[in-house]
């Protein structure tokens, strides 16, 4: 595909230098080719003091919208979790402004009307799907979206879980509407009202009140900063992979 | 007998009634109507610009999702979504530049996701309401082998408002101006049928949202109608009518002067009611105008159970 671009003379240039033609907001910088969008935005000279937070994927900051060369479909990703690719052609969207409800959480009713009194345009969607297409996350934004309309709070939590609230999906949508805001109402309607309370948090909030790592942090507090140093390098840390089952060595503080 | 189900967004929290009674009725008949596994709003009217390209889409995407079940059928209860759909059906067979338009957008949009698309004609998903399934699936004279509680002669006029029947040319459901098919189930269930001449006037339909007052004048001709005729109930198959006969019986008597009050049943209640599905599950507390002492009057359920 990307042959429709690339000349002769362009290709051989990439193999000399090592480096990839990209074009940032219709500008060409030539790139390492390992680089994310984001390090290349930053290689490329940008300073990143909007749209960029996590670095990590899950902060939903730095929305990206890019096109690759030989196709009309436009892509989408998270520029700290998307690698360049030769020729792409790039914009970050990290904000996109959209209609925002103000509620208190408290004086609501996990129902559908409020969910359709708050955000009322949801009424609009014309069902094209393309929420969905936009969405880095590959969340089914239409489904979550259809179960609102319905009035079905529980679904459309469980459907948006994965949601980083990056936005793409209001910037693509043509009847405007907020999916991530609706999104986040509706898992704040479930946590709240519809889903069973955590018994073992709650109990743990109380110790914690009855001051139950009052010593312990009191100790660590006088701690010399070496000896600090020391502790946190050799500290037991939980497994990338462990399950469940997993208890440290040194239980005291369970 | 399975076939999918489109259930349309009122049912699932607007008209758990018409919805759960439907789903149980279909089962004591053995009929399992199965909801797809994920649906979209078909939106709600059919669309009447010329440029309907966007409305046409989302009750196709529904109809091509049943196709990916590999089922060939859908049932609906909302007559809303019934007319939608299968105008949608009729829209995309007769208008070859529409039908390439839709295909080209959807099939771009299901390949995205990785599954197969297929054009889809119009023709391939025929479109059902639950009252076709028991007129032409079961049949009506069928049913009484599955009755277990006969209705006693309960009086009931079948109201069948507009979106079942209208445009004849399209729907091909009943007779618009004589329809029967309501009257026919119900005089199976052992129902006394109250012919009435306001059976297929509009009830005022989302009028009522704009024009309250004119909707407040369609649905009370429609109520006095019924009562003149010696109706104890009326029936009904959607949730709109429900909404306007029901509903407002409080605001026609604040603007009109006392009347007795109408209970408005859906016809799957009553089915369901026949066929011995526990009242519990026919969502009779869920009405404006209480239908339980009318039903207790004849000994259709008993009053300890609510």
């Amino acid at each position: 595909m990307a042959q429709t671009t690339q000349t002769k003379e362009e290709l051989a240039e990439t193999k000399e230098t090592g480096l990839i033609p990209i074009f940032i907001m219709g500008q060409k910088y030539e790139v390492p080719p390992s680089l994310t969008i984001q390090k290349a935005l930053e290689y490329a000279g940008y300073q990143l003091i909007r749209g960029c937070g996590c670095r990590g994927g899950i902060c939903g900051a730095c929305a990206t919208v890019y096109r690759k060369p030989g196709s009309y479909r436009l892509e989408v990703g998270l520029s700290c979790q998307t690698v360049v690719e030769p020729y792409m052609y790039i914009t970050q969207i990290p904000f996109f402004p959209a209609n925002k409800a103000t509620y208190d959480i408290n004086l609501l009713e996990p129902t559908g009307e409020t969910v359709a009194s708050l955000y009322p345009e949801i009424f609009k969607c014309i069902g094209c799907n393309t929420c969905t297409r936009s969405c880095p996350m590959d969340i089914d934004v239409l489904e979550y979206i259809s179960q609102a309309i319905r009035g079905n709070i529980r679904r459309a939590a469980e459907e948006s879980f994965d949601c980083v609230m990056c936005g793409l999906c209001a910037a693509r949508c043509p009847s405007e509407l907020a999916q991530y805001l609706t999104a986040i109402l509706c898992r704040r309607l479930y946590a709240k009202y519809q889903l069973a309370k955590a018994e073992h948090l709650e109990k743990q909030v109380k110790a914690l009140e009855a001051g139950k790592f009052e010593a312990d942090l009191r100790a660590l507090m006088q701690t010399k900063e070496e000896q600090l140093k020391t502790l946190y390098k050799e500290r037991e840390v939980e497994p990338a992979m462990a399950d469940e089952t997993w208890e440290p060595k040194d239980k005291s503080h369970l | 007998m399975k076939i999918p189900y489109y259930p349309g967004c009122t049912m699932v929290e607007r008209a758990k009634n018409y919805n759960a009674s439907g789903l149980a009725a279909a089962k004591a008949l053995g009929i399992e109507l199965e909801e797809l596994p994920k649906w979209t709003c078909c939106g709600a009217t059919f669309p009447l610009t010329l440029d309907r390209i966007a409305g046409l889409t989302s009750p196709t995407r529904v109809l091509v999702s049943t196709r990916m079940e590999g089922a060939d059928e859908l049932v609906t209860l909302c007559p809303f979504c019934y007319n939608t759909l299968k105008r949608v059906n009729f829209a995309l067979k007769n208008n070859p530049e529409e039908r390439r338009r839709i295909n080209a957008y959807l099939k771009d949009d299901f390949e995205r996701e990785g599954s197969t698309y297929e054009n889809y004609t119009g023709e391939e998903v025929k479109v059902l309401h639950f009252l076709e399934v028991l007129r032409d699936k079961i049949g009506f004279e069928n049913l009484k082998d599955h009755i277990k509680r006969d209705l006693k002669g309960l009086k009931i006029a079948s109201y069948y408002g507009c979106m079942l029947l209208r445009p004849e040319k399209e729907l091909n459901f009943d007779d618009t101006d004589n329809p029967s098919i309501m009257d026919k189930l119900f005089a199976a269930l052992g129902c006394e049928i109250i012919d009435f001449p306001h059976k297929v006037e509009c009830c005022g339909s989302y009028i009522s949202l704009n024009s309250p007052e004119a909707a407040l004048q369609s649905s009370y001709d429609i109520i006095l109608s019924a009562q003149r005729f010696g109706a104890d109930a009326i029936a009904v198959t959607c949730s709109l009518c429900a909404f306007n006969l029901d509903e407002r019986q409080g605001a026609m008597m604040e603007k009109f002067g006392p009347i007795s009050p109408m209970p408005i049943l859906y016809f799957s209640q009553l089915l369901a009611l026949a066929l011995g599905v526990p009242q519990e599950e026919c969502g009779f507390q869920l009405h404006a105008v209480d239908p339980r002492p009318l039903l207790e009057s004849y000994e259709l359920i008993t009053a300890e159970a609510n």
